[in-house]
Order: C-alpha cells, then structure tokens, then sequence
C-alpha cells in the first residue's frame, strides 16, 4: 500500500451564527494553466519567479476596446501608453493592432522609434521634455502635447530658429467632478489657464494646435467622470476651432479605464465593480453627440488606455518557498516573487491562485516575498489553500507597470515569456544576471 | 517662343502617327521615314505638315488637338497626295501653299460640323480639298495649271517619280501568294504608293505600334479579298485601283474607336461589303466630275457606322473607347480593368449605415423574412467570437448592437420618424407594428433607404431635415418584429414601411479586411464602413504641390501635380510621364499611366497603385492593373494578337497593411492562371511628408513631398 501523503493539522475558527446571504464560498480554484500552457511546465522551462504574458488576452483586450468605441463613432484610435508596459513584444502588438505609441520620455521616444513606429504616429507626452527631446520631435513632426507655459515657450522658440511648424496639442486639466482632481499636468480649464495657451499659440502662429488632451486620472471607476470631461473638452474644442480659429482635429482622452484588479481599499472585488469597455465608451459618445460641431468637422478620439487593456494579460508565477506562523497566530506563507517585482501590490489586493482544486479547508495566510525586508508583503491577508514548498502560486492581474516599475532589488529580475496564440512560448525579455549589473560600474 | 515652337515640332511629329490612329512617338517619326522613300512626296507631305500645323498654331487653335496631330493628320496626306499626283515644279509649290490654307478653312468647317455630332470628320477635308484641286486642273487648257499630269484613269496614279525602294522589283515579291502581297500593297496605298516594299515596312511598323490593329487590318482585308473572289471582282481593282486601302484604314479606325473585342472585330468584317458597294458607287458617281474617289468609301461609310453606334441606347459591345489610347492594346486592357475598377463611378455613393464592424446576420434573398418582393434587404448584428451578445444574452443591453447609431447611408431628406413603440423583451416580436420605430431618408424621387427596429425614444433627427451620409439618425434597438436586437436596412421606392425592395450596392467598405469598392454585402460578411482620415497624410497631393524623387536607378526628379479637365495627375517635369490619380474616401488610387517607364514616377506608379490613406487599422486589397502598364515578356506580344478575343494574361495589384505604416504591395503578372512575374515593394512613411519605397530586387526610391 502506498504510503498516504503528510496534510499538516489546521485549525480554523468556527463562528456560531447564522452564514450571511454574502457568504462567500471558500473553496479553492485552481488554475494550473494560462491558455493551455501547463505552469509546472513553463517552470521547468524557464524557472521560478516567471512573468507570463497571454498574447490571446492582450488581442482580446484591445479588441474588445476597439469594437466598443468603434461601433459608436467614427473615428477611434488607440495609442499604447509606453510607461505602462514597454517590452518591445508587447508595444509591437498593440503597433499591429493599429495603435499609436505615446511616450512620456526621450528615452520612451526613442524605444519607438526603434519599434518602427513612424515619428508622426508618436504622441509625446509628460511634464519634463528636453530641448533636444522636443527638437527631435518636431523634426519627425510627432505630436507633441505641451504641459506648461515653459514648454510652449521652448516649442515656440525652436519652431522659429528651424522654421518648422510643429504639430501640438495642448494639456488639459479639469474637474471632472471625482476626487482626486489632477491638476499638476498641463492646463488648468478651469481658471482659464488653457484657454490662455490657446490664445498664445493662435496670436503667435508659430505652433499648429491640433488637438487637445486630457488626463483626468488613474483607475477611474466613474464613467460619469468621463461624461463631464467628455462634454467640457469638447467645448473648449469648439470655442477653439469657431473663436480662434485654430485646426483642432482630435481630442485624446488620456486614458485612467480601470482594469478588473482590486483595489485594496475596495470591499467588492475589481471584477464586479469596474466599467466595461462598453461603459466607458457609452459614457463618452453619447456626450460627444450632444455637442453640435459644425459641418465636416468631426473630431476624431484618441484614447491612451494602458492598465485595461494589459493588466490582466499578465500573470507572475512563483513558487512557495516556506510556510511559517507567526507569532500572532497567523500564517505567513514565503514565495520567491517579492514585491520589488510586484509594485502593484502596494494598492491592488492581487487574485492569488493555487494549482489545487476544490480544497474546502483555506486558511488565512500573510504572503510575502523572498526580500529580506518588512514591507515585502504581496497580500496581508489571503484565502489559501495548505500549500508545501515548490508549490506553484499565481499571481493575477499584474500586466501593468510592473515590468516597467520593477527593480532589481536582492533578487534579480526573472524572464518574461509570452504564450502566443499558436501555443508557442517566446521568451520576451531574459532574466538579469550579475555579470549585467557589474557590466554598469566602473572597473 | 520656345513654347510654340515645341507646340510645332509636337504637332508635326504627331500629324504623323494619326495617319494610322497611333500616339506612339515612334510610329510617327518611322511613318516619316518611310514618305521619303519617295522623297518628293515625303518632301510635300513635311511641307503641308509644318504649313498647316504652324498656321493652326499662330490660329492658337486647341493646344490638345494640335499637339495630337489632330489638324496635321489631314495636311500630312493631302502633302503626299500632291506630291505623288503632280510634277515637282512651281505650280506644285504655288498649289501646296495655296491648298495648306484650304485645308485649313476645311477642316475648321468640318470641325464645326462634325463636333455637334462627336463624330471624327476622319479626312473628309483632304478630300475635298484634293477634288477642289483636281476639278480645277483636270480642266486641261485652264487658266491655272497647264503642266498638272494626270493618269488616263481616274484613280491611277503617276510612277513616274525616282524611288528609293527599287527593290520592290525584285522578283521575290512576285513569289509572294496574291493575298499578301495585295495587302501590303493596299497598305502602301494608304501613302499613295502602289510599293511592296514600302507596304512590307509599313506593315512591320504596324505590327510593332499593335498587335490587334494588325489583327484588324488582316482580317478585314482577308475578307475583302474574298469578297472580291466571291463576286468575281477583278482582283486588279482590289490594290491597284487604291480601292484596298479603304478596308485597312476603317478597320484601323474602329480599332481605334471601339474597345477592341470580339464584336468590334465582327463589326469591322460587317461593314466590308457595304464598303465595297460604297467604293463602287463612289468612284462610279465621281468619275462623272473625272474625279477619283480615294478614301470616300471609308469615310462615309465609318462616319455613318460610328454613328449608328451612338445612337444606341443600350450600353452593349462593342463600346466607345473613352479616352485617346496610345494604342488599340492599351485602349482594350484600360477599358477592361476600368469596367470593373471604377464600376462605383456609375453609383451614387451609399456608405454602410452604422460605424465599426458589423455582421450581415440576414442577407439578399434571406431564409427568414428577405423573400419575395422584401428579398434585397439586410439584417446587420455585431458579433464577438460568433456571439451577438455579452452574458447570458437575456436583455437586449447584453446584445453588442443595442443601443449603436444607425446613420444615414448617403445624402437626403429624412421623410418619415415612426417613434413610440417599446423594444421587445429577447425572443418575443411585435407583429402588429411589424417595422417597429423605423426612418425613411428620400435620396432621389423614387429611392428611399429604410432602417427599422430602432431604439424607442433615441431618434437624433426629424421629419423634414436634410441630413449628410454618415449623420446619426437614430440608435439601434429591438422594436417591432424583431425576436433579438438588429438593424433592418433597405433601398425602396416609396416612403412608407412595407414598400418592395431595389437592389443597390454599397461603395468603399471592408470586408474581413479587405476593401470592397463596390458591392452587396453577402448574408455572414463581417464589414467595416470606412473612416475618413484623421492625420495628416503624404497622399493629399494638392494643386501645384512639388515634390522630389531620388532613386538609385534614375537619380534626381522632381514632380508636380497638375490638373487638366478636372482630374489631376503627378507630371514627371523631367521625362513628361504622367501619373493620373483620384483621392477620396479615404483612398489614394492612380487611375492611368502616361509616358515613359524608366522614371521613379512610374515605380511610384506600381507601388501605390491604391491606398488606403485612413491611419491606423490594418487593411488589404486586390485590384487588377491594365496589362498594358506592365509587360513582363515576349510572349505579350503574342498574347496582344489574341487579346480582343478574350484576355490569357492579368496584371494583379495587391496591398496590404498591417503593422504600423508599412505598405506591402505586389503585383503580379499571370498567364493562364500561372504566375510568371512578381514584383514587390515596400511603402514607408518615413515622415509624413517623406515617402520611402523599397523594391525586391533591392533599389530604394525616396520621394519627398514640398
């Protein structure tokens, strides 16, 4: 007879009352693939910690974005915010599936450059450019939105000693009624600062004003947020185009969707709570149409969504490395993915899964990281099934900012690898080593 | 000056080719080669040449007709007819100066006559300038001409002039059969010669300048000749009498006019025994003035035919060629790709009626409710991964259609707003207000578009306003007799629901990717309407826009865009090419070639045939291009011969987009079925006013728009 496995002693409260009509159901589900792919597999292939990209949930992510906006006005494009995600794999498929790059630094311009994305399909973005950023931008004739009165200066100055005329839009910022209102980028609406750059660039005539931008947010649960946007930039486009006659074309408005992740603030999870693509796009439409602008001059919409559309794309393996209790009790669970690679989980309450299925007895865990620090926490508080060491976890929902905003701390950073749609596996980027950190210090 | 004289020289160069209906440059300084054969002649024919292209030019007559040949065609003849009839001496001088005003004044009244009809006045003017001559001189004793020799016969000529092709006597042209040998005399008596040799010449230049204008002549000669056999014609009369001619140059001329097909052929066979009939009762009626009747017979007799084909009302074969080829073939391969490439110039332009991409759930002739007197009627859904909704699909809100503008297919009057009834619940249809909340646009009297089904309440217009193709109507819902959110869509003849339905394609929309530029969506087609473009793009050339080529095969050019009777086209300022091109909706598409191939222009030409310049989402698209723009090897030249009788040989364009702003296109050339050439460029927009295009066999072109 085979000799029965270990399954260590747990023990769990039992609370006499009456279960709640909200009682969750605490089985564990597992999931032991991403489409198709077997994890056991990909960590015998590429090892323990692994970013895992789903190629098919990226195509689907965009798609589904296209076709809700698309299928409600005319003209939709989508630019691939680079800070969000900018492996060049992963830039390059959003570049296939039609979308503009939009960069927020020189170094960002340059990646798309090289991603074969032409200059005049860049939206360079953010607060601090460079002369020599903004020079090689408008010699490439990218559309440049102007955060501050600085930079329209520099803009203005350049266009004149190059008898150029560089193609901008301008930044706005505006209360869209949520809180907290963003007004450290660009213009203020409001107090008429943007109205004030507009007029400078009309008298001026040096610089071509041809769109408008705005940014209300990050993971904005409101789609009336959007309405009110919608509406008043659309009539600072109007008042634009009829009293100053400048060639506005589009408006971009910036991106903030939120993704399906959870805010740890929240009480319902992101996958309940969050706006659809759908949603959003009802929201901004149907505000678009209710502003009369005149014959043939129909404003095309840009969108720079990155978090929706890639987050739950991405997913981080690991592997269990101990199980401990602590001294009040509780127990702490170590994997080997730390939050130097998981800066998301400083705000998300991430969807941790295990390969078991069906397991009634989930016990409260603490997961940590491998650093050798306090704050390495990836959940406070998760529902976990018993799990021994080498047992695979996966993290969800951790597709954005994380491959961008990681760093390498104690540990190096691990590979990435796409599951493309074929089945294949690509390796996307491959982990650090040490001879790639000393290659930087001075011998 | 220098303007004017070019005008001349071009005008004179020209005059030349008309004489067998080509523009082909060479044809026309080889045809010149050949009139000096009989230098005298050639001399005459260059000297009416430059007298009446030069006064036609100091006239300013039509700068297009003038640089055509089209008022020296005539002059040309008249030349080498006065020099062939008369004696080289004062007279003759007197007479070509004289009659070079003549003709002129002629040719202003046929002109005048002739245009009303669109009808070509062919060389009625020599003619008559010929006969206005002869009728004076013959008057043997008159005041004028004394000197004028003139043959016993009407219609022989003299021989007594010095010719270069003595070898016309050798005696292998005396083995030739009967047959051949008349039909290159008949071809030499086109220049007043009765010279094999100088007919075997022009028959090489024929065959090289087109295949099927050679095809025409041959064939309708061959049945000449047997009509001549058959009715026991004295075959003498067939070359010699200059009666031969006649065949070959109308089948020369509908060759020219008609699209060359198998019915333009028959057409030229048709008219031959009219035309024999006609040359008869020609030279017999004019031998009563002593006058002989050259040409008459094909004149009269193509004037009447072409014009018995205008009067037509059907539009059957064989057609008009609309514009002056180069030649019969480029004539026959432009309007055979045009017929099918530019089919949506004959529509009004309907544009589907909703944005972004949406499935034809129910098509023409449907299986549900398309039937009868309803069949061309369409159901549109959008579907995801073959799902129509999201969830569990039980609310109409779960459906991915609901709730989406529905707009105007094209430009028109809203005639009836049917508000008030309430969208059904999934799977239950009203039957009693079958159409639902629905909108009729008028477009024209007697063609109206329905959209039924719409969302209760959602309507964005009303009775009585004039809205523009693609202006929101009214949202999609799931009212009346509709089990599941979609739209109704259909072209009808009166303003009230329930009217029977007329067939009408949509222009300019995707299918799966691919650009449809005129069609009836198909029952299961996924279709996407075209956007207009955003951003700024290299392909919104403007009047007068310069712009500079570099390419490692032909160096530096510089183009412009020109406008001429209200189409544009790219001008190669350096080698005169043109490159005819449209933009609109969205597409780029160059329409027709001119000139010479070895430019960067021309490779343009290959490489953009046709964009579509909107930013952004993927696209493909396949259209064929005129054979005649890309010949690939000697065997086309056998292909041409074959060509009226139907087409062995395609040119396919093929483009595609798909990764950021690189075009990829082909064309391919097939025979058969069978590929035998392939060409492959690669477009990129390095910046938006830079073009850079790659080629397969690895020469780069850089066009840079000012």
């Amino acid at each position: 007879m085979e000799k029965k496995q270990y399954e260590r002693p747990l023990l769990k409260r039992i609370v006499p009352t009456m279960p709640g009509k909200t009682g969750q159901n605490t089985h564990s589900v597992a999931q032991t693939e991403i489409d198709g792919v077997a994890l056991d597999g990909l960590r015998e292939r590429f090892g323990s910690p692994l970013f895992v990209f789903s190629e098919k949930t990226l195509r689907k992510n965009i798609r589904e974005a296209k076709r809700a906006f698309s299928t409600r006005y005319p003209d939709v494009r989508f630019a691939w915010s680079y800070k969000t995600n900018y492996l060049n794999a992963i830039c390059n498929l959003f570049h296939e599936e039609g979308s503009l790059a939009e960069v927020v630094s020189g170094f960002e311009y340059e990646k798309a450059l090289q991603n074969n994305v032409p200059s005049n399909r860049i939206i360079f973005n953010g607060p601090a450019k460079s002369e020599a950023e903004l020079l090689k931008a408008i010699q490439g004739d990218s559309l440049i939105h102007v955060d501050n009165t600085e930079e329209l200066r520099l803009l203005t100055k350049l266009a004149v000693a190059h008898e150029i005329r560089p193609r901008v839009a301008i930044r706005v910022n505006l209360d869209a009624g949520i809180y907290p209102a963003w007004s450290r980028f660009g213009f203020n609406l409001e107090s008429g600062q943007a109205w004030d750059a507009l007029e400078k660039i009309a008298t001026e005539k040096r610089l071509e004003c041809v769109g408008l931008h705005c940014h209300i947010g990050t993971f904005i649960q409101s789609v009336n947020a959007y309405r009110t946007e919608t509406e008043k930039m659309a009539h600072l486009a109007l008042d634009a185009m009829t009293k100053l006659g400048l060639p506005i074309s589009y408006l971009d408005l910036g991106g903030g969707f939120a993704s399906k992740n959870s805010l740890k603030a929240s009480y319902l999870t992101g996958e309940d709570l969050c706006p659809t693509f759908d949603d959003y796009a009802e929201a901004i439409t149907s505000a678009l149409r209710m502003v009369k602008f005149p014959a043939g001059k129909k404003l095309s919409l840009i969108f720079e969504t990155g978090r929706a559309l890639v987050d739950n794309a991405g997913y981080l393996l690991s592997s269990v490395i101990t199980n401990k209790r602590m001294a009040d009790g509780r127990l702490n669970t170590v994997i080997d993915a730390g939050v130097n690679l998981l800066f998301t989980s400083f705000w998300y309450n991430h969807k941790v899964t295990s390969t078991y299925d069906d397991v009634a007895q989930m016990e409260p865990t603490s997961l940590c990281g491998p650093l050798c620090m306090n704050i390495d926490v990836i959940r406070d508080n998760v529902l976990l099934p018993p799990l021994r060491r080498n047992d695979l976890l996966l993290i969800h929902h951790v597709g954005a900012y994380n491959v961008t905003q990681w760093m390498q701390f104690i540990t190096m950073r691990p590979k990435v690898v796409m599951v493309m749609e074929n089945g294949e596996l690509q390796l996307l980027r491959d982990a650090e080593t040490l001879a790639d950190l000393n290659r930087m210090e001075a011998k | 000056m220098k303007e004017y004289l070019n005008i001349w020289f071009q005008s004179v160069k020209n005059s030349y080719c008309s004489l067998v209906f080509s523009r082909d440059s060479w044809v026309g300084v080889a045809l010149f080669v050949v009139t000096f054969f009989y230098p005298l002649s050639g001399l005459c024919g260059l000297f009416c040449g430059i007298m009446v292209n030069g006064l036609a030019v100091a006239f300013s007559m039509d700068r297009f007709k003038l640089t055509n040949g089209i008022y020296g065609f005539n002059a040309v003849i008249l030349g080498l007819a006065l020099g062939a009839l008369f004696p080289p001496n004062m007279a003759l001088c007197y007479m070509l100066l004289v009659s070079s005003v003549l003709l002129l004044l002629l040719m202003a009244g046929f002109e005048t006559i002739f245009a009303k009809t669109q009808l070509p006045y062919l060389v009625f003017p020599f003619l008559c300038c010929l006969w206005f001559l002869l009728f004076l001189t013959q008057q043997k004793g008159g005041d004028l001409f004394i000197d004028c020799v003139l043959g016993d016969h009407f219609g022989m000529l003299s021989f007594g002039e010095y010719s270069l092709s003595d070898i016309s006597d050798h005696p292998i042209w005396l083995n030739l059969p009967d047959v051949i040998s008349e039909y290159l005399i008949s071809l030499s008596s086109v220049l007043f010669r009765q010279d094999i040799f100088l007919g075997l010449v022009m028959a090489i230049i024929l065959l090289f300048y087109s295949r099927i204008a050679f095809l025409f002549t041959l064939t309708t000669h061959l049945f000449a000749y047997f009509l001549y056999q058959t009715f026991g014609c004295e075959l003498f009369h067939l070359p010699f009498s200059c009666f031969g001619f006649n065949f070959i140059l109308s089948a020369l001329a509908l060759s020219c006019y008609l699209v060359p097909s198998k019915s333009a052929l028959f057409c030229s066979w048709m008219i031959v025994p009219v035309e024999l009939l006609a040359v008869f009762a020609s030279t017999r009626c004019l031998a009563y003035f002593y006058l002989p009747a050259f040409s008459l017979a094909f004149c009269v007799v193509t004037v009447l035919f072409l014009s018995l084909l205008k009067r037509r009302t059907g539009s059957c074969a064989p057609h008009f060629s609309t514009f002056l080829e180069r030649t019969p073939e480029d004539n026959l391969y432009y309007n055979q790709t045009n017929a099918t490439r530019f089919r949506w110039y004959n529509y009004y332009p309907f544009s589907l009626p909703f944005y972004g991409e949406w499935k034809v759930s129910q098509g023409v002739d449907g299986a549900y409710t398309h039937q009868g007197l309803w069949r061309d009627a369409f159901d549109f859904v959008v579907e995801v991964d073959g799902k129509q909704y999201q969830g569990d699909g039980a609310s109409v809100k779960d459906y991915y259609c609901y709730g989406k503008p529905v707009l105007a297919p094209g430009d028109g009057t809203v005639v009836w707003v049917e508000d008030g009834v309430d969208d059904n619940l999934i799977g239950a249809s009203n039957k009693v207000q079958n159409w639902g909340n629905y909108v009729v646009v008028k477009h024209w009297d007697g063609f109206y578009s329905l959209m039924a089904h719409l969302k209760r309440d959602s309507f964005l217009c009303e009775v009585g306003q004039n809205v523009k193709r693609g202006e929101e109507l009214a949202l999609c819902g799931n009212s009346g007799f509709s089990p599941y959110p979609h739209l109704h869509f259909q072209f009808q003849a009166s303003p009230f629901a329930g009217t029977p339905t007329i067939p009408y394609p949509f222009v300019n929309y995707m299918k799966s990717g691919a650009l449809v530029s005129c069609g009836v969506p198909e029952e299961g087609d996924s279709l996407t309407a075209m956007e207009g473009e955003t951003m700024r793009s290299p392909y919104c050339f403007y009047l007068g826009q310069e712009m500079s080529a570099t390419s490692d095969l032909y160096g530096e050019e510089s183009w412009c865009v020109v406008e001429a009777y209200g189409y544009s086209y790219l001008w190669n300022k350096k080698s005169g090419a043109k490159a005819w091109f449209a933009i609109h909706d969205g597409i780029f598409e160059f329409q027709r070639y001119e000139g010479t191939k070895r430019c960067a222009l021309y490779h343009f030409f290959l490489s953009n045939y046709k964009v579509i310049t909107k930013n952004g989402e993927p696209w493909s698209l396949k259209e064929e291009m005129p054979l005649s723009v890309r010949r690939v090897g000697w065997w086309d030249f056998l292909l041409d011969l074959v060509a009226p009788m139907g087409l062995l040989s395609k040119n396919i364009f093929e483009a595609k987009e798909t990764h950021s702003a690189e075009l990829v296109a082909t064309v391919s050339t097939c025979v058969m079925g069978r590929l035998v050439n392939q060409i492959e460029y690669r477009t990129t927009r390095v910046e938006s006013n830079r073009l850079e295009v790659k080629c397969t066999d690895g020469s780069t072109l850089c066009i840079e728009l000012r």
